[in-house]
């Protein structure tokens, strides 16, 4: 491999596996021109500092509402609840509104976006500590803000501020249950004879931390449970609709944990307990997988692990410092094409190219319209990965095998051609595809799209191609 | 040519008739399909015509309230407030009731054709959702130990069973080899994507109504040629394209109306649709169906609720597969394949006896296992309900919350496969559930 050829495979693997695919007219900022001068430097230089969250206002998106904080949309949805049909019905069509809202906005923010390593590691992040809109009509209208309050500001930041963040956010207290666990031995658990829900400890040790063999017991889920007790909504009704303690709730007492006795008073207790999970050696373990299995490939090396794992560890989940040891590592660069796009990147990325055929740059004309994005969001559906919806805590599944099918591939391929022929392409396109995949394809590629019979079917062959199906 | 050709040299009592080999014959010369099902032979060994569906209940079914243990004494004050009303209960058996929800299963069960196992689990004891389902959908003994799903060994044990008729659905463990077989139709998931149980070095096939437009067959020629170089996509294609041909010819306008109907999540959908391709003499005869929903940490519900709803849609869907199999036959001289049939209804765990503080319930221990069919063996013309049932006083609990686990999944299934399809309990053992060897199988249950 020349030295050239190298950069222009480093400027590939940049573009898709680290961020979401080339955009921008040529020559411009994320068009594969711009991106292999300095492969690296241009990824450094988007963990910088985190992007302005468009919401589709100063980007032409035309018809796009102001988004609304979750204690906004809360107390709407709380001012709407009753028994009548009517009222089920207003609490739909607001959900409804908000989700639409928010799923739009976020797929417009990730196809214009020039931080496109930042909006990936955002999609990363979001679904790791997944809250579903799949499982509540009051978690629909809320999944979105969710993912602007508890995650994209701490994308940049540490590992326990994002569990702090996320843990505490009222989406995910309603969606695994805690908002309403109540120690047995409380105040109200005593009144009530209601009790502990462990369903958001669990995740918590399982999902969010340690991992399953992080070494924690169905004690430690007991525990962890009624430390976390209080930690719950404030009435949305009394005005509230935020995160608030409330210690009427809280189980009193000391708790052991994972072996450590945890003494604090109300909502510390708790902190303390977060604080002390999120820099266990079994979550920088399992952090690191995550992140490896993300950017390198679906069975990372075990080497590669502890490489990630050091920095971890090392830098007290500096999530900054993750990323750049990434960057510098050499695995993920080679080899490039280890990883199968999901659905949602293959279609985020196949619309970021569609601003590189216009000509057009982000700011101003742009082929995409809020009908174009819902019907990419019904497309989603079809995919089974609606935004925000992952089937289960767990989030989804990062490795391809399990979620690729031949019922999966055929529906992609089908997707491809119909997108193609949506979006009439009015570059050639064999030249888009020497500049987009060039680097990494083989003859076979290149021969066919120069050989298909209308620029709608090359265009559609290039976004088939194995080429462009993964990064 | 003989009977004794088609009788596998291991002498299980798989036997060819005449009418049934008349029957493959012209159905298939029918839908030109003779090549893709036996390549490289004229006539190759039949296959079984046992079917086996596998449904799976993502999020562990509490299988309390599905089939209430009514007569345990410590049941209304274990179950507090989600007892359900004993008038309503579908009450079946002096001591368990069904759900008011799953009336169609009751019909199944006054008919013979349900056989419910409460308090079975499998070995795993731990309470991740992930970790449950991976050992359920495995078949070991542990997360993690195997790397294959046990239905798709059945299919590769089946195959070795029937003497290596068709060498296109078994393959070596180098996937790469020959990525442009035809697929295998022996096994059949009926959904967009292949589930964990299903997965493996044996060729099956994942299948669900498109909401895609189509595209013309030169586009698709163009895609096969630059997958050549890539194994996983170019396997998938091809078998997807297979599948495709063979399903036009089989539900023709239905298949095209159904795209237009965008009816990919809906299990009632993807159940009839398992019932039609089951029913059919050369339709799959393995297959998978998932239905999630069921972690119900929160207002769970009693008669009525979200727990009821989803119970609603599994039995109506179960229902369907029946009705949709008897259609079938009824439109063909191959002879009602429900009568041959075994549905499997699992989950990865049950729920905590008692509930918990919302009016929910938290991941437990042992579940309520269903088998339905019309190949299961009745007790005078009923269904029966066979258990070593361990009591909801709170000392006989496991680990004082959950419902003591006296049953062991694999241990029922181990029966099952045993007198379904005819395999030894030594292939057992060794390639379906490896590690139980100590278990004492459930024979007689077909």
């Amino acid at each position: 491999m020349s030295l050239s050829s190298a950069k222009e495979t480093d400027a590939f693997v940049a573009a898709q596996r680290f961020g979401m695919g080339p955009s921008g007219s040529r020559g411009k900022i994320g068009s594969m021109k711009a991106i292999v001068s300095d492969p690296h430097g241009w990824l450094e230089a988007q963990i910088k500092n985190p992007p302005v969250f468009t919401s589709g206002l100063t980007s032409g998106l035309a018809n796009q509402a102001q988004l609304e904080s979750s204690t906004s949309i809360i107390k709407q949805v709380s001012g709407k609840r009753g028994d009548s049909e009517a009222a089920k019905k207003a609490i739909r069509s607001l959900a409804k509104k908000h989700y639409l809202n928010e799923s739009v906005a976020r797929l417009h923010q990730a196809v214009i976006s020039e931080q496109p390593f930042f909006e990936r590691l955002v999609l990363f992040w979001s679904n790791h500590f997944t809250v579903s809109a799949n499982k509540k009509n009051v978690i629909r209208p809320i999944v979105g803000a969710y993912e602007r309050e508890a995650i994209r500001p701490h994308v940049l930041g540490t590992f326990p501020e994002m569990l702090r963040a996320a843990v505490q956010h009222p989406a995910m207290l309603l969606y695994l249950d805690n908002a309403s666990s109540i120690g047995p031995n409380s105040k109200a658990g005593k009144r009530r004879g209601k009790g502990l829900n462990e369903n958001l400890a669990r995740e918590i040790m399982e999902l969010h931390t340690l991992g399953v063999n992080g070494g924690y017991t169905q004690d430690d889920v007991i525990s962890l449970a009624k430390i976390i007790t209080g930690w719950t909504l404030n009435p949305p009704r009394q005005g509230g609709g935020g995160y608030r303690f409330i210690d009427r709730l809280h189980e009193p007492g000391s708790h052991q944990l994972l072996g450590k006795t945890y003494g604090q008073r109300g909502e510390a207790q708790g902190l303390a307990a977060l604080n002390d999970l999120a820099l266990h050696p079994s979550t920088a373990k399992f952090i690191a997988t995550k992140l490896a299995r993300h950017f390198i490939t679906d069975e990372p090396d075990k080497e590669d692990i502890r490489t990630l794992s050091k920095t971890y560890l090392a830098s007290d989940g500096d999530l900054k410092a993750m990323y750049s040891t990434l960057i510098t590592m050499e695995a993920p660069w080679r080899p490039p094409l280890s990883k199968v796009k999901s659905p949602y990147e293959l279609m985020i990325s196949s619309a970021r190219l569609m601003t590189v055929q216009s000509g057009t740059s982000a700011s101003s004309k742009f082929p995409f319209d809020d009908r174009a994005y819902r019907r990419l969001i019904k497309t989603l559906a079809t995919f089974e990965q609606l935004p925000f919806s992952a089937p289960s805590p767990a989030g989804w599944s990062d490795r391809a095998a399990d979620w690729i099918s031949p019922k999966a591939t055929l529906n992609r391929i089908e997707w491809c051609h119909a997108f193609a022929q949506a979006l009439r392409p009015q570059l050639n396109p064999l030249e888009l595809a020497r500049e987009v995949i060039g680097a990494v394809s083989g003859p076979e590629t290149l021969l066919w799209i120069e050989r298909a019979p209308s620029p709608v079917e090359g265009l559609a062959l290039l976004l088939a191609s194995p080429e462009w199906q993964r990064r | 040519m003989t009977d004794q050709e088609f009788t596998p040299s291991s002498g299980l009592s798989y036997q060819m008739t005449r009418r049934r080999l008349l029957g493959t014959l012209g159905i298939s010369t029918a839908l030109g399909l003779g090549a893709n099902l036996f390549p490289g032979q004229a006539f190759a060994a039949a296959r079984t015509d046992k079917r086996l569906v596998v449904i799976i209940l993502r999020g562990g079914m509490d299988g309390l309230a599905a089939l209430a243990p009514y007569g345990d004494p410590a049941y209304r004050q274990t179950r507090g407030d989600l007892a359900l009303d004993q008038d309503a209960l579908l009450k079946i058996d002096p001591f368990f009731g069904l759900h008011p929800s799953l009336s169609p299963l009751a019909s199944l069960y006054q008919k013979g054709e349900m056989i419910a196992l409460p308090a079975s689990a499998t070995p795993y004891r731990n309470r991740s959702h992930f970790d449950a389902q991976n050992v359920l959908e495995l078949g070991s003994d542990k997360p993690h130990a195997l790397n294959s799903g046990w239905l798709n060994r059945l299919v590769g044990a089946i195959n070795v069973l029937e003497g290596n008729a068709r060498e296109g659905n078994t393959r070596s463990k180098n996937k790469t080899e020959n990525p442009a077989s035809p697929s295998g139709e022996l096994g059949l998931a009926f959904g967009s994507g292949l589930p964990l149980i299903m997965r493996g070095d044996h060729d099956v096939n994942a299948w669900s109504p498109s909401a895609m437009p189509d595209t013309s067959d030169d586009y698709m020629s163009m895609v096969q040629r630059i997958y050549g170089n890539d194994p996983l996509l170019s396997q998938n294609l091809n078998k997807a394209l297979d599948l495709q041909a063979r399903s036009e010819d089989m539900t023709g306008n239905e298949q095209k109306m159904a795209k237009q109907n965008n009816p990919n999540k809906s299990f009632l959908n993807l159940a009839s649709l398992a019932g039609r391709w089951l029913g059919d003499p050369d339709g799959p005869r393995i297959a998978t169906l998932e239905l999630g929903g069921w972690d119900t940490h929160a207002r769970q519900g009693t008669e009525g609720g979200r727990l009821a709803n989803n119970l609603d849609i599994l039995a109506r869907g179960i229902a369907s597969i029946k009705q949709e199999m008897i259609k079938s036959a009824d439109q063909s001289s191959y002879g009602s394949s429900w009568s041959k049939t075994v549905i499997v209804a699992l989950t990865e765990f049950g729920r905590t006896a008692h509930p918990n503080g919302n009016l929910g319930t938290d991941h437990g221990t042992a579940a309520t296992a269903f088998l339905f069919g019309g190949a299961l063996k009745s007790d005078g013309g009923k269904g029966r309900i066979i258990h070593n049932w361990p009591g909801l006083a709170k000392a006989q609990l496991y680990e004082n919350r959950d419902l003591n686990p006296t049953t062991d999944l694999r241990a029922i299934m181990l029966g099952l496969l045993s007198d379904h399809y005819g395999l030894s309990q030594a292939v057992l053992t060794r390639d379906i559930y490896p590690g139980s060897q100590g278990l004492r199988p459930f024979m007689g249950l077909v």
